[in-house]
């Protein structure tokens, strides 16, 4: 009867080493599938992350602007589609002339304070600018951004001042 | 021989790989554990921001209910039971303020005549500055909400903290044409149907005619309901909350040679009946002694106030909330229509809601 170390040091036969190289192969394959779901995971997370980091900071960014638009009581009461992709405000810091204008482009979200200083979330290409209705009179913006993955972040912000709603204009 | 190994072992060292893993993965949780509580840090105090928010809103909310149930509506004054309610939600950890915003001088409309002819202008006036030069400003310039950037180094800081306010209605039988005209054409952006409203309100003027609340339409036409009630007919300011030093001087102007009989006298009950009640529309004519029902006093002072402003302090946060109080079309709010007082609509509308952490700014 040969001893195992013989039997090791006659080799295989042709049988087994196919069976080996399937093994190897169906082993190389299930690695190689791992591995690239587990690089889309990654990067679907990269891209997740960097969808929510800069939605947050975008929402941090419009509530503080938003608070920064205040229409006197007087200003004609503001008029917003129930879903459109560009707003420009007047009335910011209270003057009339200066404006703030946020709009969805194909670069991404942009918000243009003043028509000099502006800033762009190149992930956030994809959306749409509401209004905030309370009783009857716009309030403030609800922006909402949809990544690629149809995920959807909202950021609602209110306006500093709001105009007296004239009554009649509604009646 | 054992001193010689332990002199060996020590040269040899003691940070083996093992260890060195070790401290390693150590560092690691720490560090971990370090973010976590940093992050947990954060949390809590992002926590207490939305707790400080949530809760100045519900007071903020509380306040406005109050005075939409007070059972004068024609009247606002120290006993309506809204002051109550601020003084028992006042406590340690939260401040709570309720001002009169309106009664006040609004530099956007207000006449040469009343802040020349009085000492008005000691009040409001920085040195160096008149109410010719303010007029002059105010025809080149535009109607704005920010005293203090709208009219740069115009006014004096108690002018702007006690006596001016930018938050009141233009009274079309007081304020001055050019800036009703100003309104008009913000409102309506018909710059040529301006002119003609000017001239209807110089008219009404020249022939010493008063117009009422729900005469506005002959005045204005269809353009009516675009300015009203930024343009409207209510008194002007609230005799309950007016500061003592304007009240003063308000009395003592002449309103175009039909001075009151006894300025000093209307004061003096003014100041006593407003401290220990509340005076009502139809008392008005025998505290200022004027029976003539278009004497202008009663376009410059009523027992109304149409904004008002509510601060909520906690913590480190503030609300600032502007309310304005939307007259009713169908009320005068002056003596003529005293009997018709329960009728009146109270419509109360939020126009600034503010909420922000005062460490932030």
């Amino acid at each position: 009867m040969k001893s195992k170390r013989q039997r090791f040091e006659e080799g295989f036969t042709l049988i087994e080493a196919v069976i080996a190289v399937f093994i190897l192969s169906l082993g190389s394959y299930l690695i190689y599938l791992g591995g690239h779901r587990l690089y889309k995971g990654f990067n679907d997370l990269k891209d997740r992350n960097l969808f929510i980091t800069e939605a947050a900071q975008c929402n941090n960014l419009l509530k503080t602007s938003l608070n920064d638009i205040r229409f006197p009581y007087w200003a004609p009461s503001l008029s917003i589609n129930s879903s459109v992709d560009e707003v420009t405000l007047q009335y910011l810091d209270g003057d009339k002339d200066s404006t703030l204008s946020m709009s969805f482009t194909e670069n991404g979200f942009q918000i243009l304070i003043d028509e000099e200083n502006f800033i762009i979330y190149k992930t956030l290409s994809n959306g749409y600018i509401a209004p905030i209705i309370n009783d009857k009179t716009i309030t403030g913006l609800n922006v909402v951004f949809i990544s690629e993955k149809e995920n959807e972040y909202e950021c609602k912000a209110l306006f500093g001042g709001i105009p007296i709603v004239n009554m009649d204009d509604y009646e | 021989m054992i001193m010689n190994k332990r002199i060996k072992s020590f040269e040899e060292g003691f940070g083996t790989a093992y260890t060195f893993i070790i401290i390693l993965f150590a560092s690691i949780i720490f560090i971990g554990l370090a973010y976590l509580i940093i992050n947990s840090r954060n949390h809590i105090s992002f926590d207490s921001n939305i707790e400080s928010e949530v809760l100045s809103q519900d007071i903020a909310e509380q306040i406005i209910n109050s005075m939409l149930e007070d059972n004068t509506p024609e009247s606002d004054s120290l006993i309506d039971p809204v002051w109550a309610l601020v003084s028992s939600l006042n406590t340690e950890t939260v401040a709570i303020t309720l001002t009169d915003l309106s009664s006040r001088i609004n530099p956007n409309f207000f006449r040469d005549e009343i802040v020349d002819e009085t000492n008005i202008s000691k009040l409001i006036f920085a040195d160096g500055h008149s109410m010719a030069e303010l007029e002059q400003y105010r025809s080149d310039n535009t109607i704005t909400a920010d005293l203090q950037n709208g009219y740069p180094e115009f006014f004096s800081e108690d002018g702007i903290e006690f006596y001016l306010s930018s938050y009141s209605y233009f009274n079309i039988n007081i304020a001055d044409e050019l800036a009703l005209t100003d309104m008009y054409v913000i409102r309506t952006e018909n710059e040529s149907a301006s002119e003609s409203f000017r001239s209807k309100i110089r008219q009404s003027r020249t022939n010493k005619t008063i117009i009422y609340n729900n005469e506005i339409e002959n005045i204005a036409g269809s353009a009516a309901g675009k300015i009203y009630p930024f343009i409207n007919a209510v008194p002007v300011m609230n005799i309950h909350l007016i500061p003592e030093e304007l009240l003063s001087e308000i009395l003592s102007y002449d309103f175009g040679d039909d001075k009151l009989k006894y300025p000093e006298k209307s004061f003096n009950q003014i100041i006593q009946k407003r401290t220990n009640g509340e005076i009502g529309i139809d008392e008005l004519e025998s505290i200022f002694s004027v029976k003539d029902e278009k004497h202008l006093i009663f376009d410059y002072l009523g027992t109304k106030t149409w904004f008002w402003e509510i601060t909520i302090s906690l913590d480190d946060c503030k609300r600032t909330v502007i309310v304005a109080e939307l007259p009713d079309k169908e009320y005068s709010y002056k003596p003529r229509d005293a009997a018709s007082k329960g009728n009146i609509k109270r419509t109360l509308q939020i126009i600034s809601n503010l909420f922000y952490n005062e460490q932030d700014l």
